[in-house]
C-alpha cells in the first residue's frame, strides 16, 4: 500500500540522522497506511453521490411540465422515499459509509418535494429553500457528518440569500441551534466554520434589513455577544466546543464588516438618518462585552487581561460609533474619523492574529489575516480609480501581512520542541 | 444509525407532505375568484411565459409623498387602519414597507368587454377584514410617492398552448377566508 510520499521522505532522513529505530519508523509509516487512498476514495464516494443527485434532479426537470402534477409529486416524494429506504437498508447491514452517503443523497433529493409543490401550485414566493434548509439541518443533526453539516449549510445559505429582500429570516433561529448540535456531533474545523459563516450571514442580514428597529437589532447583536461571552468563558486550555470555539473570530469579523461599512457608506457619504437608533443594540453589546471583560478578570483565566483589554476596545468602537453623527459634523472631520475606523478595523485583524500566535490556532490566524485582506480590498475600491490611494492601501497591507507572516513564523519556533 | 436515518426519513417526508397540504389547501377549500394577469410572450429555452399582475400594482395616498412618473398604472386603494408607516420621510417609510405582508381586499367588477368578472383591489389593511375577500401579500418594493408592488403570483407560467401569446387573459385563484390564496389556472377572459 502506497504511503503519504511526504511521511515516506521524511521518516527515511529521520532513520538516516538517527532521530528513529528502523521499527519506530514501520510503526509510524502503519499508522498512516492507507489513509491517502481512504481519503480518495471518501471524496471520490461524496463526489459521485452528489452528482448523482443533482442528475437526479436534471432527469426529474426534463420536461417537467409535461407531466401531469400527480406524476411530479410521485417522482419527487418517491425519490426522496427510495433514497431513504436504501440507506435504511445499508446501515441495517451494517454499511454506514453506504448508508451516510444515501442518505446525504436523500437529503439533496429531498428539494425536489418542495420545488414540485411550488411548481405545481404556482406559488410566486420562494418557499423552497426554507423548508429545504429545515430538512437539512434536522438529517446534519441526526445524522452526523461534515459533508451534510456542509450541505446543510450551504442549504441555509441560500435561503437567507434568496431571502434577502423579504421579511427578516427569524426561523433561522430555530435551525441554529440543529446546526451548532450537528457540529457538536462531528467536531470539525470545516463544518464549524461554515455554521459560523452562516450565523454572520444571518446576523448580517438581520441587522442591514431592520437597523433602524432598536429591538430587533440589539436581540440581535446581543445573542452574538452572548455567544462570543459562551466562548470566551473558556479558557484556550480548556476543551471547547469546536462550534464556541469558531465563534469569537466570527464575531470580530462582523465587527469589521460592520466598520468597514461604516466608513464606506454612513461616514464619507452622508449622516445615518437617526442617531438614535443604534443607541439600543450598542448598548446591548457594550453590556456583553463589560461582563466578558469582567468575566474574564474575575475568573483569573490565562489570558484574562488580554481578553478583557479586547472587550474594552470593541466597547470603545461602538461608542464612538453611536456618538460620531452626533459630534462630528465637518467633512474634513469625518474623514478623520473614518481613518480612526480604519484602524480599529486592522487592529481587529492585529489582535486575531496576535490571539492565535499565543494560542497556535491557524484557524483563528487565517481569520485574522482574512480580516486585513478584506479591509485592505474595500479601500483599495473606495479609491476608486485613484491610483495613488489604491496603491497606499495596498503598500500598508502588504507591510501588515508581512508583519503578520514573521509573528506566525516567531511563534511556530517557539511552540517547537527544543 | 438505522433508527437515525429512520427518523430522519419520517421527518423530511412528513415536512415535505406537510407543506404540500398547507399549499394545496386553499385549493381544496378557497372561494374561487379571478384577477386580471397579462401574459407575454414565451421563452423558446424554457417553454415558460412572463406574467404581468396588474392588481399587484398599487397607490396609497400618503403625507408628504415624492412626485413619481412611473409610467405603469397602479390601482389607488384606501387604507384600512395604519398601513403606511408614520413617519414625516416618505422614503423611509417605503424602506419599512419592504417586505411587509399586508391584506389586499378585492371585489369583482364587471368586465368592460363583457366577459368574467373581474376581481379589482379596493383597499389594504394589516389584517384581514370580516366579509371581505382579502389577498395575503407581500410587498417586494414601495417607492416614497405611495405606489407599492405585491405579490399575487409568479412571474412565469408554463407557456399554456391554448391561449395565444397575445390573448386577453385572467388568473383563477382559490382564497381561503384567512387571505390564503392559491393559483389554479390561467384563462382567457
Amino acid at each position: 500500500v502506497r504511503q503519504p510520499g511526504w511521511l515516506d521522505r521524511e521518516s527515511t532522513s529521520w532513520l538516516r540522522d538517527g532521530l528513529i529505530t528502523a521499527d519506530q519508523r514501520r510503526a509510524i509509516l502503519a499508522r498512516y497506511r492507507g489513509r491517502a487512498e481512504r481519503n480518495v476514495a471518501d471524496t471520490l464516494t461524496w463526489l459521485a453521490a452528489l452528482a448523482g443527485g443533482v442528475g437526479l434532479v436534471l432527469l426529474v426537470g426534463w420536461n417537467w411540465d409535461q407531466l401531469p402534477r400527480s406524476a411530479q409529486m410521485g417522482v419527487s416524494f418517491g425519490g426522496t422515499a427510495v433514497l431513504f429506504g436504501a440507506a435504511l437498508v445499508a446501515a441495517s447491514r451494517g454499511r454506514r459509509a453506504l448508508a451516510g452517503r444515501l442518505t446525504f443523497l436523500a437529503s439533496v433529493v429531498a428539494a425536489s418535494m418542495f420545488v414540485s409543490v411550488d411548481d405545481a401550485y404556482h406559488l410566486g414566493e420562494p418557499g423552497v429553500s426554507m423548508w429545504w434548509a429545515v430538512t437539512a439541518c434536522l438529517a446534519a443533526a441526526l445524522v452526523p457528518g461534515t459533508v451534510m453539516v456542509l450541505l446543510a449549510s450551504g442549504v441555509t445559505a441560500a435561503w437567507l440569500i434568496v431571502q434577502g429582500g423579504g421579511p427578516p429570516p427569524w426561523p433561522f433561529l430555530a435551525l441554529a441551534p440543529l446546526l451548532a448540535l450537528a457540529v457538536e456531533q462531528a467536531p470539525d474545523r470545516i463544518g464549524a466554520g461554515a455554521v459560523t459563516g452562516v450565523i454572520v450571514l444571518w446576523a448580517w442580514s438581520v441587522a442591514n434589513d431592520t437597523w433602524w428597529s432598536a429591538f430587533t437589532t440589539s436581540l440581535v447583536v446581543a445573542l452574538l455577544a452572548a455567544s462570543a461571552l459562551d466562548a470566551w468563558a473558556h479558557a484556550p486550555e480548556a476543551r471547547r466546543p469546536a462550534f464556541a470555539r469558531a465563534t469569537p473570530a466570527a464575531f470580530f469579523l462582523f465587527l469589521t464588516l460592520l466598520l468597514l461599512q461604516l466608513v464606506h457608506e454612513q461616514v464619507l457619504s452622508h449622516a445615518r438618518d437617526d442617531a438614535t437608533a443604534s443607541l439600543w443594540p450598542a448598548l446591548a453589546v457594550a453590556g456583553a462585552l463589560a461582563l466578558v471583560a469582567v468575566s474574564a478578570l474575575v475568573g483569573r483565566r490565562p489570558g484574562g487581561w488580554r481578553t478583557a483589554g479586547l472587550a474594552v476596545l470593541c466597547a470603545a468602537w461602538l461608542g464612538a460609533w453611536v456618538m460620531y453623527p452626533i459630534l462630528i459634523t465637518a467633512p474634513t472631520a469625518r474623514w478623520a474619523w473614518a481613518a480612526a475606523f480604519g484602524l480599529a478595523a486592522v487592529l481587529t485583524g492585529v489582535s486575531l492574529v496576535r490571539q492565535a500566535a499565543r494560542d497556535q490556532d491557524l484557524g483563528l490566524f487565517v481569520m485574522g489575516v482574512l480580516n486585513v485582506i478584506g479591509f485592505v480590498a474595500a479601500r483599495a475600491i473606495d479609491a476608486d480609480g485613484n491610483l495613488w490611494q489604491s496603491a497606499l492601501a495596498l503598500f500598508a497591507g502588504a507591510v501588515i501581512l508581512g508583519w503578520l507572516a514573521r509573528t506566525w513564523a516567531a511563534s511556530r519556533r517557539e511552540a517547537a520542541p527544543r | 444509525m438505522t433508527r437515525r436515518i429512520l427518523l430522519t426519513a419520517v421527518l423530511t417526508l412528513g415536512i415535505g407532505a406537510g407543506y404540500w397540504m398547507y399549499i394545496a389547501w386553499p385549493e381544496w377549500f378557497g372561494a374561487e375568484i379571478r384577477v386580471d394577469a397579462i401574459l407575454g410572450l414565451p421563452d423558446r429555452h424554457t417553454s415558460r411565459t412572463a406574467l404581468d399582475w396588474p392588481s399587484g400594482r398599487v397607490l396609497l395616498t400618503i403625507p408628504h409623498a415624492e412626485a413619481d412618473d412611473s409610467p405603469m398604472p397602479f390601482h389607488e386603494v384606501r387604507q384600512i387602519g395604519p398601513v403606511w408607516p408614520a413617519t414625516s420621510d416618505p422614503l423611509r417609510g417605503a424602506r419599512l414597507m419592504h417586505g411587509r405582508t399586508l391584506y389586499l381586499q378585492v371585489e369583482r367588477r364587471a368586465s368592460a368587454e363583457g366577459g368574467s368578472a373581474l376581481a379589482e383591489p379596493v383597499s389594504i389593511s394589516t389584517t384581514p377584514i370580516a366579509g371581505a375577500t382579502n389577498l395575503r401579500v407581500h410587498v417586494t418594493r414601495a417607492t416614497p410617492s405611495g405606489r407599492m408592488y405585491l405579490v399575487l403570483g409568479p412571474s412565469v407560467y408554463p407557456a399554456p398552448s391554448t391561449l395565444a401569446p397575445d390573448a386577453l387573459t385572467a388568473a383563477v385563484l382559490r382564497v381561503l377566508p384567512s387571505g390564503r390564496f392559491t393559483m389554479v389556472g390561467l384563462v382567457a377572459r
